[in-house]
Formats: C-alpha cells, sequence, structure tokens
C-alpha cells in the first residue's frame, strides 16, 4: 500500500460522508449546507488564484507516465483546476475546527472564537501539508521561505482563511449580526440587487440570508488577497527555496 | 409569553425550527459523529506518514518529477555498442544496429542477424552441421558431414566485423551505458543567483525525517496528532459535561 493520491481521495470521499451526516445534526441541516457551499466556494477561489499565479498545483499525477496509471491526473473529480477532495478536505477541517471551537470558548466573542477555530484548523494542515507535499498529492511552486518543504503562507493563509470563513458564516448565518462598517456598502449592493430588501439581517429570510453570507465570504476573498500579498512579496525576498515552474 | 410566541412564530417563517435548531442531544451525537470522524481522520493522516516516510528522507523527492514514461526498448537499443569484453548470455537476441566489439563472447544458439541491408536472416549454427559455419548473407546452410570441407578452413567469426542486426523485439541485456535520456528529463539549469530549486535549511522535510534515527517525520506527525486528539477530545467532554449539568 501506498500513500498515493487515490489513497487519500478514497479515504477523504469516505469520511466526509460520515462527517455531513455528523455535522447536519449538530448544525442543522441548511446550515451545514450554508457552511458545506460557502467552505467549499471559498477554498475553491483561493486554490484556484493560486494555482493559476503558479503558486501550487495539483498536476503532478498527470504528468509524463503517470497519467496512464492514474487516469484524470489521480484526482477524480475536478472542479476546474482545483480537485473536489481539496475542497472537501477543507470543509472538514474548518467545520471540526468550528465545532470544537464553539464548544471550547463557548462563553467568548466572534473573533476570540473564530482564532482559535483558525488555530485549531493550522494544527490539522501542520499535519496534512507535509504529507501532502511528500506524496505529491499538491506541490508548492513559489519562490518563498519553506519550513519542512511547505511554505510558510501556506500555514499563514490557512489561519487567515479560515479566520474570516469562520468570522463570515458566526456573524451572517448564526448570529444574523449586521457589521456597522459594511452596511452602507451591502445596502449599496447585495441588497439592492439581487436581494431588493434594506431590512436589517436578522430580519432577512432564510434564503436573503445566504445571499448576504455569499457576499460577505466575497468581501473576506477579496481581504485574503490584500492580506496575503505583502506576505508573499515579504517571503520572496527572504527565501530559502527558489521558484519551481508549475509544469517543471 | 405571548410575545415570544409572536418571536417564534415569525422566526419559524423563515426556518425550520426542528431542522434547524435541533435539540440537545441531536447536536451532542452529530457533534459525536464529527469528532470520531475527525479523529479517525487524524489516525489516517497517522497511517500515511507511516507509509510516506521513507520517501519523505530523499531530500529530491518533493522536488522529484513524476518518471518519465517508458520507452519501448527496440527504439532505446537501436544502434548502441556493446562496451569490449561483454559476455552475452545464452539466448541472447540482438537488436538492430547493435554493434559487437572485440573480445564479445558469443555462446551458442544466440542468433546473430545481419546487417539491415543484407537481407536480416538469423545466424545461428546449424546443429545439423557437421563444420561451424557463418555465414553473413546467404540462407542458411544445412551442411551434412563431408560436405564443404573447405569451408571449415575459414576463419570462424572470433573477431567479427562490427555487425548490424535487424530488429528482433525483445532483448535482455542490461543496457547501461549509452542509453539515451528520454525527451523531458533533462534537469534544469541551477540558478545563478537566488536560492535555488532545493530548499535549504531547516524547511528541508528530509533533514525532520532522517533526524531522531529516522523518525523524526513520525514522531513530529504523531505528537501534532496527540495535540489535536486532546482538543477535539476536549470539545466533546465540554460538549457532554454542558449537557448534564443543564
Amino acid at each position: 500500500m501506498k500513500a498515493n493520491v487515490i489513497v487519500f481521495e478514497a479515504a477523504v470521499f469516505i469520511l466526509f460522508l460520515a462527517f455531513y451526516y455528523g455535522a447536519r445534526r449538530t448544525l442543522g441541516k441548511r446550515r451545514n449546507w450554508m457552511f458545506l457551499l460557502g467552505a467549499t466556494l471559498f477554498s475553491l477561489a483561493i486554490e484556484t488564484v493560486a494555482v493559476l499565479a503558479g503558486v501550487m498545483n495539483f498536476f503532478w499525477y498527470a504528468q509524463n507516465d503517470y497519467y496512464t496509471h492514474y487516469p484524470l491526473g489521480g484526482h477524480i473529480i475536478w472542479l476546474g483546476l482545483v480537485p473536489l477532495v481539496s475542497l472537501l478536505l477543507w470543509y472538514m477541517v474548518t467545520a471540526t475546527s468550528y465545532l470544537a471551537a464553539n464548544a471550547l470558548v463557548k462563553k467568548r466573542g466572534v473573533w476570540v472564537r473564530s482564532a482559535v477555530t483558525a488555530a485549531i484548523a493550522l494544527v490539522f494542515y501542520l499535519v496534512i501539508e507535509p504529507i501532502a507535499v511528500t506524496n505529491h498529492w499538491w506541490t508548492w511552486n513559489l519562490k518563498s521561505f519553506y519550513l519542512i518543504d511547505v511554505p510558510l503562507i501556506a500555514w499563514l493563509g490557512t489561519f487567515i482563511a479560515v479566520f474570516l470563513f469562520s468570522a463570515a458564516y458566526r456573524l451572517t448565518i448564526v448570529e444574523k449580526a449586521d457589521i456597522k462598517r459594511f452596511t452602507a456598502i451591502e445596502n449599496n449592493t447585495v441588497k439592492r440587487w439581487p436581494i431588493k430588501s434594506k431590512k436589517l439581517t436578522k430580519n432577512l429570510t432564510w434564503v436573503q440570508l445566504e445571499g448576504v453570507f455569499l457576499f460577505r465570504l466575497s468581501a473576506c476573498f477579496v481581504l485574503f488577497c490584500a492580506a496575503m500579498a505583502p506576505l508573499i512579496a515579504f517571503l520572496w525576498a527572504i527565501a530559502n527555496r527558489g521558484q519551481i515552474p508549475p509544469g517543471w | 409569553m405571548a410575545n415570544k410566541r409572536i418571536e417564534l412564530e415569525q422566526y419559524k417563517s423563515y426556518m425550520d425550527l426542528i431542522e434547524e435548531e435541533p435539540n440537545r442531544k441531536t447536536v451532542r451525537k452529530g457533534l459525536t459523529v464529527v469528532i470520531v470522524t475527525a479523529l479517525l481522520l487524524v489516525v489516517f493522516l497517522f497511517v500515511m506518514v507511516v507509509f510516506s516516510n521513507n520517501l519523505a528522507k530523499n531530500p529530491r523527492n518533493v522536488l522529484e518529477k513524476p518518471p518519465a514514461k517508458t520507452p519501448s526498448i527496440p527504439q532505446q537499443t537501436g544502434g548502441q555498442e556493446l562496451p569490449a569484453g561483454t559476455q552475452l548470455p545464452q539466448g541472447t537476441q540482438l537488436p538492430e544496429g547493435t554493434q559487437l566489439p572485440a573480445g564479445t563472447q558469443i555462446p551458442g544458439g544466440t542468433p546473430i542477424p545481419s546487417s539491415p541491408g543484407q537481407g536480416g536472416l538469423p545466424m545461428a549454427p546449424d546443429k545439423d552441421a557437421g563444420v561451424g559455419v557463418w555465414d553473413s548473407g546467404g540462407p542458411p546452410l544445412a551442411l551434412k558431414e563431408g560436405a564443404l570441407y573447405a569451408l571449415q578452413t575459414q576463419p570462424v567469426a572470433q573477431t567479427p566485423p562490427p555487425v548490424t542486426v535487424p530488429t528482433l523485439g525483445q532483448i535482455t541485456l542490461p543496457v547501461q551505458s549509452g542509453t539515451e535520456t528520454p525527451a523531458g528529463t533533462q534537469t534544469e539549469k541551477p540558478e545563478t543567483k537566488g536560492p535555488g530549486q532545493e530548499t535549504k535549511g531547516a524547511g528541508n522535510l528530509s533533514k525532520l525525517a532522517t533526524g531522531a534515527g529516522g523518525r523524526g517525520f513520525i514522531i513530529y506527525v504523531f505528537v501534532l496528532s496527540i495535540v489535536l486528539a486532546v482538543i477535539i477530545y476536549m470539545a466533546l467532554w465540554r460538549a457532554r459535561k454542558e449537557v448534564i449539568a443543564r
């Protein structure tokens, strides 16, 4: 038995089914669905940009002779440039961290909860990343500063992404809160169209709430990119590994 | 109470309370399933580390390209020269273009075809012939005892001229030297400036993997797995404790 991509993929898909069943009972049917949809779209956006920018890729098993051994590039289902398994793994890690943080720091505010969620997810990825790069589940190409062959931005990025996602989910889906700084922006954009309602967030219907959540996630994505850009530039300057062209 | 009822009625119109606000027992069971699944994920990752520990020890592994497509053997061996003094094992078939240098010993049963332009017929010595006959072009001769003794005086191919042989399909020669590198496997030129493509210093995973008697990577993941398991179990324990307290 090898730790190749097919073993990884099969295990994650099986675990996902059990996980989804449990998370649905814990979070509620539609809340869990929104968590899955949001996590999938958010991580898909981040990882697609990363692949397009040459930061990482998932194509190791699709090259040379391996393509005949691992049809479909090793991964079974792709959403564009990113395999579905990577997105489901992100959902599982984030949801586990979110539920654990909610149980551990129940009386704290949304920002502390989000920070704890991100910290737990970071510990998960401290385990996952070295195994992934060893077995070529994905490959990092960026010129950057690396720790155990994983770029530091991968871990910083995980922390920031989970923090933003968790905060957006908590504020929108669970607490149904309005964010003062974004109220004017939301009123002029998402609440004008397609929601067409300028009610407070807590008075919106569930479908409208989903729209607000997705809008806030897109705002989080912009924030994430803005936070990562200077970090990437700084780590580029102190790199201990050079750029590897994505296609070698 | 009336206000509460109105509030609940309003809330009900937005979402199904039974589905979205499950009771504590259901939540606790769901949380248990989630946490057990997460623990299984951690165990799976630990097993993956055990399997990939040897890979992690190789410093070039992370940057290694996937293996190139295995070229077909006749294309690879065509036109190559065997090193001097090579001993061919019994039953070896030589492909087209193979040149036999001086000192090559060819055992009986080795089919040695002619050069491509000379018809390509097999040249195995005829067992029925009374003399050792080697031909370079004509049809195989079946010499009976007593026939054409003059041929016996001709030198038998001890130092044959370079023989180019036609393709015969299989070859069992170990080909080490002179093998052409398949296209696409040229190593990248190292950068003259900058950090280069190999991870420097503590960033190298192989240093971790080879540390602690070759178990550094396993220990690293084991410690983190324990930390994760404790965090996750504490969450479950707190959730249960809260339910009991209520």
